[in-house]
């Protein structure tokens, strides 16, 4: 730091001033690169096997279309989505095709394109497209759908001439069953999203299936939490949940229940389906069933069905064309879906396409399948997931002995004000 | 004040080091981790020594980071902004401290109000007009929000510094015909030099592993700094300590190795800055 | 305060030409200002577009119901106001981190300035020991926040498994215990960088006020009591108001550790802000939080300032 520091000073500011301007100058142009091909940003909040996807995806689609790139970004859906896209429609720079989760739409359509007129989206059975639809209006392709429900050690359930439960008092039976031969019956990470998923599952088989409209209701101020006596019921459920866990769910996340999993040191684990690949990795041999989860009411035990991955586009892309035409690709090339969700080791939305996985819980997914599934996207939508994470946090205080019931629910109940629900 | 070794001494120094076990201890833990398959780690215990090295961790952490770009733009983000800061709070710090009249002095109790107000308390309304301004997902308005916010601080040390230098060689400039301007190029900003060195210390360390203003500004592959980087090896969904804890190594390594050999500038730095 | 020092600029220009009596050095005395202004511009450019704009835009937005996304925006007054009277969430935040503040500036002032008695004293190795102490300091925070979620969850019980122990180390699963570890891992962090600013205020004691001490029959903790303490004054003022500045915007450690849970109980006031601008997009109500936060700090550093003026005085 001599006398050069200073011309270095002088140096630097008139090199950053140029790039400044080169800068400004090139970042509205992100699309068509001297080569003719138009360049397309693709939002990704998939966390399965990415690398390969990329290629995939990337491979089908320029072979397809030889004038697009796509250009992938990769999120963290449950951290960083909300938080990413808010920034990105603030700052007018929406990626042209964004993988929406199923159920988040509802949020973001004054700013997605709408493909209701679009001949791909005619390829969809209407139940699909309805689920997915606002005001009538298609604003995503369907892609993937994920299950929910009870995923099971079939060795230890088979060991000890366990039948698979029905209700919710035969899961505790179980779960009673298990513990008195020393095995810890539930695996459960309430140190990340756990508890707010399996919110939206309870109380879809106990709340849902019954006012499919709860949510609505709730955000008009027809019902709530504390005068619900199903909600008390899902409350409830997160007690004997935590009683039949394994020690100190608070200290474990998702990694680390993966990897209990797959050690076979507990016999069941409440999630979905985007948790199998990351067990097998640990444990390759692991013989995983599965089961719905169960309800109170033998009737409304179903298996939760929820669309996963979907695409939308921007509705201010500047290049509407090929966007529409990378979606077409994603709407109509069946090989690439059964690719992808081969990868992914998921279910696919677009026709005729099944999975090659065989894996026991596949089997077992597929024969639950056909007696009929539990939309799950009706709550989802209506309740916005920072809601559903926020009464996660009530239940948690109340679990630690922080809260009653009472109070967590009624915490649930006031936190209403506090979140933006969609926007229509 | 005995230069001996005495019992007492050898006391402390038993004291000193407990402690310092302690402080190694997560080291030793990361550099362990660094090294192990993801299967060994499963199975072993983590104070055991790895099997083989796993230098794979690297490469695949040295990928995730992508570490050439996230360290560049941390790098030139830093850069720009301390330079920046140096600049301006020096010009800032001259006119105040020699303008000398109620105009200057209220100017510098309107930067100095500034310090208490850590940016993170105004980041939702700063993200609101930085998206207004098109600093999203651009370097350059991260780097302006960083001198805005990091000036008081940068002047109010800066003008403790002024204060000690003599007026007469600026008089004398001023006598042969010197511009204030030119006085101030000339003349005052090579003086400043020892101030400039113990800024460009603390403020460098503080912009380099911040997090809040690129995780909201900086949203693009290519723009992303190490910090941003960094929390995505530690995703919700699939963590593999052993690469994440090899990316800790990657990413620290650089900063450590100035510390190293900048030693001494530091320890000066810091207590020049927080000394004036 | 800052608008009125705006405000007066041209006026003072004039006020201070005024005593000058003859006409062409009033001319002098104006175009020098005029050159330190123009000295003072690109500053006070970045200055207040960057905090002084957005403090304005942040009161301004509190008082609507804007959710940050949408074009519409309706003025609500103090409703956001009385709202967060009404928060506990945003009374819990403040209190986690204010205590996070107390419990931080006690234990690293003290342990720092321990750290530097004892490196200042004639043990070996001491470059080494204190490098060693001051290496967190250069991790980011969010490395910090991930070393010691491994730590807690499954280093240190390891140790029980290894001496048959059953500590329980998981500090991060308890809303008792959560704020310890937090505090352990900050203290693990931070201590050094404090440590080296109590090293160079015992460094610059004149060595001859000890010898003089020891003349006169002192020991050694006279020496500390009336020597040591006394003459580290001004920097136990700066350490303090560095960490407790720096605790009260505690974010980055948090969101990599805890997540602000279990439940709500690690979650400070920053990150209860983020969560409402950027998850809840309640970005109105997030500012009004933001207002009440900056009062309080505001209000923080004016006794800092009353309590740092007298100690001057007192000099």
């Amino acid at each position: 730091m001599k006398k050069g520091f200073f011309k270095w000073v002088h140096l630097i500011m008139i090199i950053s001033i140029i790039v400044s301007l080169l800068v400004a100058c090139s970042s509205s142009s992100s699309g068509t690169s001297k080569d003719g091909k138009v360049t397309l940003k693709v939002l990704d909040w998939n966390n399965t096997n990415t690398k390969e996807t990329e290629k995939m995806i990337k491979e089908t689609v320029e072979k397809e279309l030889p004038n697009v790139k796509l250009e992938f970004e990769y999120i963290n859906w449950d951290t960083d989505f909300s938080s990413v896209m808010q920034t990105r429609i603030a700052g007018k720079q929406l990626p042209d095709i964004i993988m929406i989760k199923g159920g988040d739409h509802p949020k973001y359509t004054e700013h997605l394109m709408d493909l209701s007129t679009e001949e791909f989206m005619s390829e969809f059975p209407e139940d699909i497209r309805k689920a997915l639809q606002i005001d009538g209006k298609d604003y995503a392709v369907p892609y993937t759908s994920n299950f929910q429900g009870v995923f099971y050690n079939k060795r230890i359930f088979t060991e000890n001439n366990i039948e698979i439960p029905k209700t919710w008092d035969e899961l505790m039976a179980v779960a009673e069953t298990l513990k008195s031969k020393g095995i810890t019956p539930f695996t459960s990470h309430f140190k990340d999203y756990q508890i707010g998923n399996s919110f939206n599952q309870f109380a879809t088989i106990e709340v849902y299936s019954k006012n499919p409209t709860w949510g609505n209701d709730l955000q008009k101020g027809k019902v709530s939490f504390a005068t619900s006596p199903e909600f008390k019921t899902v409350f409830e459920h997160f007690e004997e949940i935590y009683k039949y866990s394994n020690k100190d769910p608070f200290g474990l996340d998702f990694t680390g229940a993966a990897e209990m999993f797959a050690k076979e040191e507990t016999a069941m684990w409440i999630i979905g389906t985007w948790s199998t690949a990351q067990v097998l990795k640990n444990n390759p041999d692991l013989e995983i069933g599965f089961f719905p989860t169960p309800a109170t009411d033998e009737k409304n035990t179903k298996i939760i069905m929820q669309p996963d991955h979907t695409f939308s586009a921007s509705a201010t892309t500047k290049h509407p064309k090929e966007v529409k035409q990378v979606l077409e690709v994603f709407a109509t090339n069946k090989d690439m879906a059964k690719k992808y969700i081969d990868i992914v080791q998921t279910e696919s939305l677009i026709p005729d396409v099944v999975s090659a996985v065989q894996a026991p819980y596949v089997e077992d997914i597929n024969t639950y399948k056909s007696i009929g599934a539990a939309d799950a996207n009706l709550g989802n939508v209506q309740i916005p997931w920072p809601y559903q994470e926020q009464s996660g946090n009530y239940i948690a205080e109340w679990l630690l002995g922080n809260k009653t019931l009472d109070k967590a629910l009624k915490a649930s109940d006031d936190f209403k004000s506090k979140v933006k629900f969609s926007t229509k | 004040m005995s230069k001996k070794y005495t019992k007492g001494t050898f006391l402390i120094q038993s004291i000193v080091t407990v402690i310092v076990i302690f402080y190694l201890l997560p080291f030793l833990v990361v550099f362990l981790y660094a090294f192990k398959s993801p299967q060994e780690i499963i199975g072993s215990s983590p104070f055991s020594l790895p099997e083989k090295l796993e230098l794979v961790n690297f490469t695949q952490a040295f990928e995730a980071l992508n570490f050439f770009q996230s360290f560049g733009n941390t790098f030139f983000i830093t850069a720009s902004a301390v330079l920046l800061l140096i600049l301006l709070s020096g010009m800032a710090a001259y006119s105040i401290v020699r303008g000398g009249n109620t105009f200057f002095n209220g100017t510098y109790m309107f930067f100095i109000a500034g310090i208490m107000i850590p940016y993170q308390v105004i980041f939702v309304p700063m993200f609101v007009l930085g998206s207004n301004l098109g600093f999203i997902n651009n370097l350059f308005g991260v780097i302006f929000l960083y001198v805005g916010t990091s000036l008081p601080f940068a002047i109010f040390v800066m003008a403790g510094f002024m204060k000690t230098i003599p007026k007469e060689i600026e008089e004398a400039a001023f006598i042969d015909g010197c511009s204030i301007m030119r006085t101030f190029w000339i003349i005052v900003l090579p003086m400043l030099k020892p101030v400039a060195a113990a800024l460009t210390i603390i403020l460098s360390l503080q912009i380099w592993n911040d997090y809040l203003l690129p995780q909201l500004f900086l949203s693009d592959n290519s723009m992303k700094t190490l910090t941003v980087m960094q929390s995505t090896l530690f995703s919700a969904f699939e963590t593999n300590f052993n690469v994440g804890f090899a990316g800790i190594i990657l990413s620290s390594l650089p900063i450590l190795i100035l510390f190293l050999f900048m030693q001494k500038h530091f320890v000066k730095g810091i207590t020049m800055g927080s000394g004036k | 305060m800052r608008l009125e020092g705006k405000n007066t600029q041209p006026m003072s220009i004039t006020i201070s030409s005024k005593p000058t009596s003859i006409v062409h050095k009033k001319k002098r005395v104006n175009a020098r200002d005029i050159q330190y202004f123009l000295l003072l511009l690109p500053p006070l450019v970045f200055f207040i577009v960057a905090m002084i704009i957005p403090l304005i835009m942040g009161i301004y937005n509190s008082f609507t119901d804007w959710d940050g996304i949408s074009l519409e925006k309706n003025w609500i007054g103090f409703t956001n106001y009385i709202e967060i009277s009404k928060d506990e969430m945003f009374i819990q935040s403040f209190k986690f981190t204010g205590l996070f503040m107390i419990f931080n500036t006690i234990i690293q002032n003290i342990a720092a300035f321990f750290f530097a008695v004892m490196l200042d004293s004639s043990i070996k190795a001491k470059n080494f020991y204190r490098t060693i102490i001051f290496a967190p300091v250069l991790l980011s925070p969010i490395l910090v926040g991930q070393i010691w979620t491994k730590m807690y969850g499954t280093i240190l019980p390891s140790i029980n498994d290894i001496f048959g122990l059953s500590i329980n180390f998981n500090f991060f699963s308890s809303p008792d215990t959560v704020l310890t570890g937090l505090l352990v891992a900050n203290n693990w962090q931070w201590i050094g960088y404090w440590m080296l600013i109590y090293l160079a205020g015992l460094q610059a004691v004149p060595k001859d006020i000890y010898e003089a001490c020891t003349v006169d029959g002192g020991n050694w903790w006279q020496k500390f009591f009336h020597i040591t303490i006394p003459m580290l004054g001004p920097s136990i003022t700066i350490c303090t108001i560095g960490i407790a500045t720096g605790s009260l915007k505690v974010y980055e450690l948090i969101v990599a550790s805890t997540g602000g849970g279990p439940g709500d109980s690690s979650k400070s006031t920053i990150m209860h802000i983020y969560d409402t601008a950027f998850m809840s997009q309640q970005s109105s109500y997030a500012s009004a939080m933001s207002v009440v936060f900056l009062l309080v700090l505001l209000i923080f550093a004016f006794i800092q300032l009353k309590v740092l003026r007298k100690r001057e005085v007192e000099l």
